[in-house]
């Protein structure tokens, strides 16, 4: 029986959400992804100054507010071509680092585990315990996770001022110098979260964790006594084999991020079968599927336009379709990992592709593998050293910034014209992830990775269709923004 | 610039009305209760509902716009841990410096309606402890400033954004005083990101 089901609106995703499957012979035969909000943040900045990007970008989200803002100051710095100092890349990075980090524990604890609370999974081994700990609004994870977070985020407060929406992350550098007796306080909530991650994520110190180098040492890592919560998702995730499940394109992009002055913690490029570098020159955003004016063929941001119309046939999103050198890329914590060349990643990636597990278990790896190096940038700070350098603008110019948020590449391309930002296009991961068809007809990556899954035209959707989609953590306001 | 034609629920930008109009009340006979800020701090939200539901937050309890008093019937400037360089008109004159940020860095914590650095952000955070302006955001039509966000407009030197409640004549015999006032450690600190001159140590005579 073939039938057409509209799923939506998501609960437990950031945004708005919609996404239509056409269903027949009991699979998923096609899936189309719509973000249904748009709000203009590319138009409103036109006429802008451009020192004013740094207000207004990070206000496309509540939740992603830094990579915003950090992609907005490369951008300025490219412009106007500054470095910052090296406390300036610390605090950027300890700040960025503190967002993303934290992006994936609420994405783990609250958006995607507790689906493994629903009832049609009544009758697993595992059910019992993923009630205990998941069920929304009652499961015992949250309460411990929730304090963790908000004491986590207390480095932003120093670092940054605040949390959304600082200003301290500038084109040359930060606005908040950091004293010896601060920096030790940033040491102290550091050592606080480790002690949370290890004791109740992990149940494993987090080197261990980040030493990992396989799927089968994984799995002879969970077998191991600990507890912790990632144990019992390798349980779950073995049990419904969600390493099989929701495999997209299989290309993985990332932009690198975490400056460390002569390299990046995590390098840049594009993983397909073995790394190649990535030619930003190659990207290019198709609107054929999107209410957007059409602008002859598909353009590169740096040239791109966001001219919205509420009719145009065949689209069916506000989300554009991002490719590089025409194919579909998907872009996050897994790709960022098998791109940077984490054995666990490559391993997992070269056997079976993506699935919703090893973004899963991406997303926890990085928890165990940047928390060390915030602890190591902390200790490179130096006091009395400048943070802060000057960032004078032409009045002609333009720049790029190009970084990783916690959800993939994000991108801001900047072109300003007699003093004013004449143009601002962004990229966020979401809009790579999520996008729909380009004129090729080829699907995006969540569209791909939903076509094939088990599904009827009348009985309750399976759980397997969210796990898909939320384990791709989307971001819907900035991928539309 | 507002492609989505978006607007306040019962304000649009300092004017009465918005989507519902100005004569709508909820059915607990309460107008839209406006917990501003962009974004509103978390403990505004939340103490809001609180008081809402224990019945403590009635029409009284909210200001001309329709916000909470308990935050809105304070200024930024109220805590500011560089009131010192404040009182001198000591002032930071480009970013990560120690000074005040309302001469030049278009700070407007003595003009915004909000308690952030009595409740504090993030634990020990806000804008000005961040080192970045107070862009007001907790007022409406503040997204719109007609000047650049981190810079403060002038007219012959003197900031357009005067402190709430502060005659100009004042403001301008008091900067001036103060200016010739400023001890030279206010002065020096100001403009440097980290402190070069403490406050002097005295001993009592004996």
């Amino acid at each position: 029986m073939n039938a057409r089901r509209i799923v939506g609106p998501f609960n437990r995703v950031e945004g708005d959400l919609e996404i239509t499957l056409d269903i027949a012979d009991g699979k998923v035969v096609a899936a189309y992804v719509n973000s249904p909000l748009y709000r203009g943040f590319e138009q409103i900045l036109q006429g802008k100054l451009p020192a004013d990007a740094l207000v207004l970008v990070p206000r496309i989200c509540g939740i992603c507010s830094v990579a915003q803002s950090a992609a907005s100051a490369l951008a300025l710095a490219d412009a106007a071509g500054v470095v910052p100092p090296p406390n300036g890349r610390l605090a950027a990075n300890l700040t960025l680092a503190t967002e993303n980090l934290a992006d994936h524990l609420t994405h783990f604890y609250l958006f995607f585990m507790p689906d493994f609370a629903r009832a049609e999974y009544a009758g697993r081994h595992w059910h019992a315990a993923a009630v205990e700990r998941f069920r929304a609004t009652v499961g015992s994870a949250p309460n411990q996770m929730l304090p963790a977070r908000a004491r986590f985020m207390q480095m932003m407060g120093l670092l940054a001022g605040k949390w959304p929406h600082t200003l301290s992350v500038q084109p040359g550098g930060s606005t908040r110098p950091l004293q010896s007796s601060e920096i030790f306080r940033l040491h102290r909530t550091l050592r606080e979260f480790r002690g949370f991650l290890e004791a109740v994520t992990f149940g494993a110190a987090l080197e261990e964790v980040a030493a990992i180098e396989s799927r089968t040492q994984l799995e002879l890592w969970r077998a191991q006594a600990g507890g912790g919560d990632l144990r019992l998702f390798l349980e779950i995730a073995g049990d419904l084999d969600l390493w099989q499940l929701g495999r997209g394109t299989d290309r993985f992009m990332s932009y690198g991020c975490y400056n460390e002055g002569d390299r990046r913690l995590f390098p840049s490029g594009l993983w397909h079968d073995g790394v190649v570098p990535l030619d930003i020159a190659a990207i290019a955003e198709d609107i054929s599927h999107a209410w957007y004016a059409a602008a002859g063929l598909p353009q590169h941001p740096a040239a791109g336009s966001t001219l919205p119309v509420a009719e145009k046939d065949g689209a069916y999103s506000w989300c554009k379709a991002p490719r590089l050198a025409g194919q579909v890329l998907e872009t996050g914590a897994l790709a960022r990992q098998a791109v940077a060349g984490h054995p666990l990643a490559r391993d997992i990636v070269e056997a079976a592709g993506g699935s919703v597990a090893a973004r899963v278990v991406a997303r926890l790896l990085e928890l165990a593998l940047v928390l060390p190096a915030m602890e190591r940038w902390l200790t490179e700070l130096a006091p009395g050293e400048p943070w802060c350098i000057a960032a004078q603008l032409a009045d002609e110019t333009s720049g790029v910034g190009l970084i990783e948020a916690a959800r993939g590449s994000l991108g801001h391309w900047l072109t300003v014209r007699r003093g004013r930002i004449h143009n601002y296009q962004i990229i966020a991961p979401t809009t790579w992830n999520f996008s729909p068809r380009d004129a090729a007809g080829q699907p995006g990556a969540l569209e791909q990775a939903l076509a094939g899954l088990p599904a009827s035209a009348a009985d309750p959707l399976p759980a397997a269709i969210h796990h898909v989609v939320r384990s791709f953590d989307p971001c819907m306001v900035c991928t539309v923004h | 610039m507002n492609p989505t034609d978006a607007c306040g629920l019962q304000y649009d930008g300092e004017a009465s009305g918005g989507l519902l109009g100005p004569e709508f009340r909820a059915a607990a006979g309460l107008p839209v209760i406006n917990v501003a800020g962009c974004p509103p701090h978390p403990d505004w939200i939340t103490e809001t509902l609180a008081m809402l539901a224990h019945g403590r937050l009635r029409a009284e309890h909210l200001d001309d716009f329709g916000r909470p008093r308990f935050f809105a019937d304070q200024l930024v400037h109220h805590g500011c841990p560089r009131n010192e360089y404040y009182e001198f008109k000591a002032s930071a004159e480009k970013h990560s410096d120690q000074g005040c940020l309302m001469e030049h860095l278009g700070c407007k914590g003595t003009q915004a309606h909000a308690d952030c650095n009595q409740r504090l952000w993030n634990g020990e955070g806000s804008c000005l402890r961040g080192g970045y302006a107070c862009i007001r955001c907790t007022e409406p039509g503040f997204e719109e400033p007609g000047h650049a966000f981190e810079a403060t407009p002038k007219v012959a030197g003197i900031p357009i954004g005067l402190p709430a409640d502060m005659p100009k004549a004042w403001f301008i015999a008091l900067a001036a005083l103060s200016k010739s006032a400023t001890p030279s450690r206010v002065r020096e600190n100001a403009t440097a990101d980290h402190q070069l001159r403490a406050p002097s140590v005295k001993r009592s005579k004996k």
